[in-house]
């Protein structure tokens, strides 16, 4: 590690007063920095504490829930209401990290980790996201965990995280607050996709912090499912992560909401899915129709062509065990 | 991890050629020795001294021989420099002094007051400054599960904590199960089952196990084993370990 100053947030303003500072991190869990600054990925000169501010903690009412942006992952995935309500989200969380790591991890944290690419991880590779100008080199490389949708020439790292998708899927809100005032930023518009600057990974402004996760009621709670494939059966990142949410009238499939992970350069929607899937009886057959548009655009590398398929069958699988046929 | 394996392992045969030393604890002694030295002359030159005082002693308990080699090493290279104009472009930038910040750590319910650099993980601090080595480090990038502690109860990995995000909450490591000379029950539950054979991930594998039980988790074979997926054991203990939890478990019941 380079060495770095310490401060510890009071509260937002000192926050923002501190962030003003040059080469500023914030750090919450430590998770993923932690990681990322054993192995000299990133290098700030100040850490700057923000556990202490009061974002913390779930409400849940009628209009939907809300989830404190620094609640533990685990507080989240044990929390009775959610598991009623979002057994979707709970799903995905207990399918992340390790036990350790997700009574650390914070639900802001979890949104803003890095790509698990081994050229963004190792600093003596190239790698346009962590060094711009040097080159991609998972495009002819090691390129098995990297992205097969939204890459560029200059990027295919995949976005790694799990809860992602299931927010997708549960068309969550952020609330963001910065130097300038708070705003909402809509899950699908946190991360941004590589193109010509994979450097710049999300829309959040210099300053701005995630305080909490808006989600949405709805009538999904009894036909949504997360299905993670992995290489091992736990503390895995996902070769491909499939949040399912529908809304059913009877048999039929009234509403769809699907996201995937680990296969795009963002929590990656699946609108072709979606659109295939509503109005249409939920069948063996609908659902295979269904998800053979799962990985449409598609432009996998040589070593992760399996995903293609990987995800539609996925998708399938998803499908049926959210609509209760798997 | 493997990296850092794989240097250990180019780091044990290169001492062992010249020496033609098999004693594998031997070599491993001086190699442990060596590694410390080389920390403490870091620690030295980056004004570190306390820690370099910490690493010279633990060395010197190990090797002492070795750590006066090294010594003389060092000295006859910086000897050998004497007189030369250094190269500019071969210098290893002097990292300025890291600023120091004073802490409090809570640990088995003892207070402990100490100055570290920003970048000091619990896992560090409990090892290197309040000397409680049960504690131990694998991968130190939260893959492995070895430096498992508990915070304010829960389970943690010491080594993605910065011990200064940690002042004043309840720290508990190995060290700290033993009540009144007794082992904890996870403890000799691991016993009694014969849950480990190398031991090195052991502490890891009871906090965690420990930790699971006070967060009141289930308590199925698969459910133990998904719950302990985050202790890694490379000698493939798991078996004896599910079952050492299991008893355990039914015990405090």
């Amino acid at each position: 590690m380079v060495p770095f100053s310490y401060a510890a947030a009071r509260g937002i303003q000192s926050a923002f007063d501190l962030a003003s500072r040059k080469d500023v991190m914030f750090i919450a869990g430590g998770t993923d920095m932690l990681q990322l600054l054993q192995d000299d990925v990133v290098t700030p000169a100040t850490v700057v504490d923000i556990n202490r501010l009061p974002y913390v903690g779930i409400e849940t009412g009628e209009h939907g829930a809300r989830i404190g942006a620094l609640t533990r992952l685990s507080d989240i995935a044990d929390d009775a209401n959610m598991q009623r309500a979002y057994p979707l989200l709970v799903q995905a969380l207990r399918e992340t990290a390790s036990p350790q790591v997700r009574n650390m991890a914070t639900a802001g944290g979890n949104l803003l980790q890095r790509t698990r690419c081994l050229y963004f991880r190792d600093k003596a590779a190239p790698c346009n996201r962590r060094a711009p100008g040097t080159g991609c080199g998972a495009m002819d490389g090691q390129n098995r965990m990297n992205a097969i949708l939204g890459g560029s020439e200059h990027c295919i790292a995949a976005y790694p995280g799990d809860m992602a998708a299931a927010l997708v899927a549960l068309d969550a809100t952020l609330h963001v607050l910065g130097p300038d005032g708070p705003r909402h930023i809509h899950i699908e518009d946190l991360h941004r996709l590589p193109e010509d600057r994979p450097d710049f990974e999300t829309n959040l402004l210099p300053g701005e912090i995630i305080t909490a996760i808006q989600l949405p009621s709805g009538d999904f709670a009894a036909h949504s499912h997360y299905l993670k494939l992995r290489d091992r059966a736990s503390f895995e990142w996902a070769l491909v992560g499939v949040a399912v949410a529908l809304e059913m009238d009877g048999d039929t499939v009234r509403r769809a909401r699907l996201a995937a992970t680990g296969v795009g350069t963002t929590p990656w929607r699946l609108p072709y899915v979606e659109r295939a899937l509503t109005g249409q009886e939920l069948t063996l057959q609908s659902a295979r129709s269904a998800s053979s548009v799962a990985a449409e655009g598609a432009n996998p590398r040589p070593h992760n062509e399996f995903k293609v398929l990987l995800l539609k069958r996925a998708v399938e699988r998803a499908i049926l065990s959210a609509g209760g046929l798997a | 991890m493997a990296d850092r394996s794989d240097a250990n392992q180019q780091e044990n045969s290169r001492l062992d050629a010249p020496s033609k030393d098999k004693m594998g604890a031997v070599s491993g002694r001086m190699t442990e020795a060596r590694r410390l030295t080389e920390e403490a002359l870091h620690a030295e030159r980056t004004g570190d001294d306390d820690r370099a005082d910490t690493l010279f002693a633990r060395a010197t308990r190990i090797d002492p021989q070795a750590v006066e080699e090294i010594l003389n090493e060092a000295a006859v290279d910086r000897e050998s420099h004497a007189g030369h104009e250094p190269d500019a472009s071969l210098a290893v930038p002097q990292e300025p002094p890291a600023e120091q910040f004073e802490i409090e750590l809570l640990v088995n319910d003892t207070a402990h007051r100490l100055t570290v650099d920003a970048r000091t993980t619990l896992l560090d601090a409990l090892r290197d400054r309040l000397h409680l080595t049960g504690t131990k480090r694998g991968c130190d990038l939260g893959q492995c599960g070895a430096c498992t502690v508990l915070l304010d109860g829960r389970r943690i990995n010491s080594c993605l904590t910065l011990a200064i995000m940690v002042q004043n909450r309840a720290i508990t490591t190995i060290e700290g199960l033993v009540k009144d000379g007794r082992l904890h029950p996870m403890q000799q539950a691991f016993i009694d089952c014969d849950g480990f054979q190398c031991g090195y991930c052991t502490p890891g594998q009871i906090m965690s196990a420990v930790g699971m039980l006070a967060e009141g988790r289930p308590l199925s074979d698969n459910a133990i084993r998904e719950e302990m997926s985050g202790n890694i054991c490379r000698c493939g203990a798991y078996t004896n370990i599910v079952e050492a939890i299991r008893i355990a478990a039914q015990q405090e019941r």
